[in-house]
């Protein structure tokens, strides 16, 4: 993995076209929000640098990620602190990121001029296993579909009406066994039951998918190295491409105007 | 196919009459075409988000403009275009263009009109007459330019029992002044009814209706 293109200042001087095809629905979200995953019709810049970064192998995780743009920067900074670079976003922060905190670090070597064609799309909701963590106890109690089923008298008489789970100062937390052998009508805390439920729960979400009928097309500048660089990467890719989902899959392909 | 485009705001004042100026961007995005000289195969609507300011237009929140066209090839064309210039006028630029599939609108179906719509009628003196939504006679006008423009466009057979005509139980109908380079029309803005074959509706659909389709008048929504 080479990321050398970094060292060159971004002069965007290639005009070119992401050309995207989806071989899959696609479901684009771009921010984190509650219960109802809204799907977008089209991608953000940062999924396609995402994408693109898997194209090209770049699996970095945030950790790695941020020490590899300092350790980049440092470098770069060292050869260009005395030219026209000296303060230029390249060399002083981060490329602008997504709202779930990637940051690409294609980000000033390539960018989106803005013009984009989005083809005709249908659009439906399914139902999507989110993967949801619960430290307060409260979620998994309603969301989780699995527990351990030592538990599975006290579940029966809550849904009864019979417990009254709760989080207010009323509720007394109970180990699970005092949960099971305890009267009807006593207030529990959601905390009693957090030790038999999984880590992780998975909870079924409506999110929004789209079928496009036709390409996508993204017009971009790049840098020539970087330009190179995702010409040969999308003509043979290191992972399969993705867009939104990891089963949103799509085809890819750069060409230069 | 019908693309609809999104427009950056302006930066300079949009003239009242900029119809054909628009005329000539989409010539520009076309580059040579049949479709200058002859029959328009295409029609395109007006800049939507306009607000009157002083002596022109303000698009503050950009515009969106529609372009209809029954040939792929010169959708294509256009699109080709708008990549290699996407300028527009006054510092406006198209930054998306989202494609829609002509809907099936079955054997009959109401449009409202994306602009106005011009129809005339010859007179014997050689002069002609502009011919309103009021008028019944605009019907039968409406009926015959668009026979034409189907037959143009290769709907021999369907555009035999095809009929255009306007919505006249729309209570905001009205007419409408447009200035095309100096010359002024008095055309309609009022829903049109197009029966026919479905085939022959979606191109309505796509060609718009009256005359000037070319110049942006009678483009459908």
């Amino acid at each position: 993995m080479t990321l050398d293109f970094f060292l060159e200042p971004p002069e965007r001087t290639v005009r070119g076209e992401l050309v995207v095809e989806a071989l899959s629905p696609l479901s684009m979200v771009s921010a984190q929000p509650g219960s109802y995953y809204r799907g977008a019709t089209a991608p953000s810049d940062a999924m396609l640098l995402g994408m693109l970064e898997n194209a090209l192998g770049w699996h970095l995780g945030p950790i790695d990620r941020k020490a590899a743009l300092k350790s980049l920067r440092k470098q770069a900074k060292k050869a260009h602190s005395k030219t026209e670079w000296a303060d230029s976003p390249w060399l002083a922060d981060d490329p602008m990121g997504s709202d779930s905190g990637f940051v690409s670090l294609l980000g000033h070597h390539l960018a989106f001029d803005g013009l984009r064609e989005i083809p005709q799309t249908l659009s439906y909701d399914d139902l999507w296993a989110r993967l949801q963590r619960d430290p307060d106890g409260r979620t998994f109690f309603n969301g989780s579909r699995r527990y351990d089923a030592r538990i599975e008298s006290a579940i029966t008489r809550a849904k009864q009406g019979r417990l009254s789970f709760g989080d207010r100062s009323a509720h007394e937390t109970l180990s699970p066994d005092e949960v099971v052998r305890a009267p009807d009508e006593s207030p529990v805390h959601y905390k009693s039951l957090r030790g038999r439920f999984p880590t992780y729960s998975v909870s079924p979400t409506p999110r929004g998918y789209v079928v496009p009928l036709g390409e996508y097309r993204f017009g971009a500048s790049a840098t020539p190295d970087v330009a190179d660089l995702l010409a040969a990467a999308l003509e043979d890719p290191a992972a399969p491409l993705y867009l939104g989902s990891n089963d949103g899959w799509v085809d890819a392909r750069w060409e230069v105007l | 196919m019908r693309l609809h485009l999104k427009l950056s705001p302006n930066t300079a004042p949009v003239p009242f009459d900029h119809l054909h100026w628009l005329t000539g961007v989409l010539h520009k995005w076309l580059g040579k075409n049949e479709a200058h000289d002859g029959l328009s195969l295409y029609s395109f609507g007006w800049l939507g988000g306009a607000k009157p300011v002083g002596e022109g237009l303000q698009f503050a929140g950009g515009a969106e403009w529609r372009v209809s066209f029954v040939s792929d090839d010169l959708s294509d064309r256009l699109r080709a275009g708008i990549r290699q210039d996407p300028t527009v006028l006054a510092g406006m630029r198209v930054y998306e263009i989202r494609e829609q599939i002509t809907p099936g609108f079955g054997p009959a179906a109401r449009f409202l009109v994306d602009g106005a719509v011009l129809t005339r009628q010859n007179r014997d003196d050689g002069g002609r007459d502009h011919l309103t939504y009021e008028n019944e006679a605009a019907d039968e006008t409406l009926t015959r330019t668009l026979r034409t423009r189907l037959d143009a466009a290769g709907l021999v057979d369907d555009a035999r029992q095809t009929t255009a005509r306007f919505d006249r139980t729309y209570d905001k109908a009205r007419t409408k002044l447009v200035t095309l380079k100096g010359t002024r029309y008095r055309a309609s803005e009022c829903p049109v009814i197009i029966e026919g074959t479905p085939a022959a509706v979606q191109a309505a659909w796509l060609l718009g209706v009256g005359e000037l389709t070319g110049m942006g008048l009678g483009a459908l929504k």
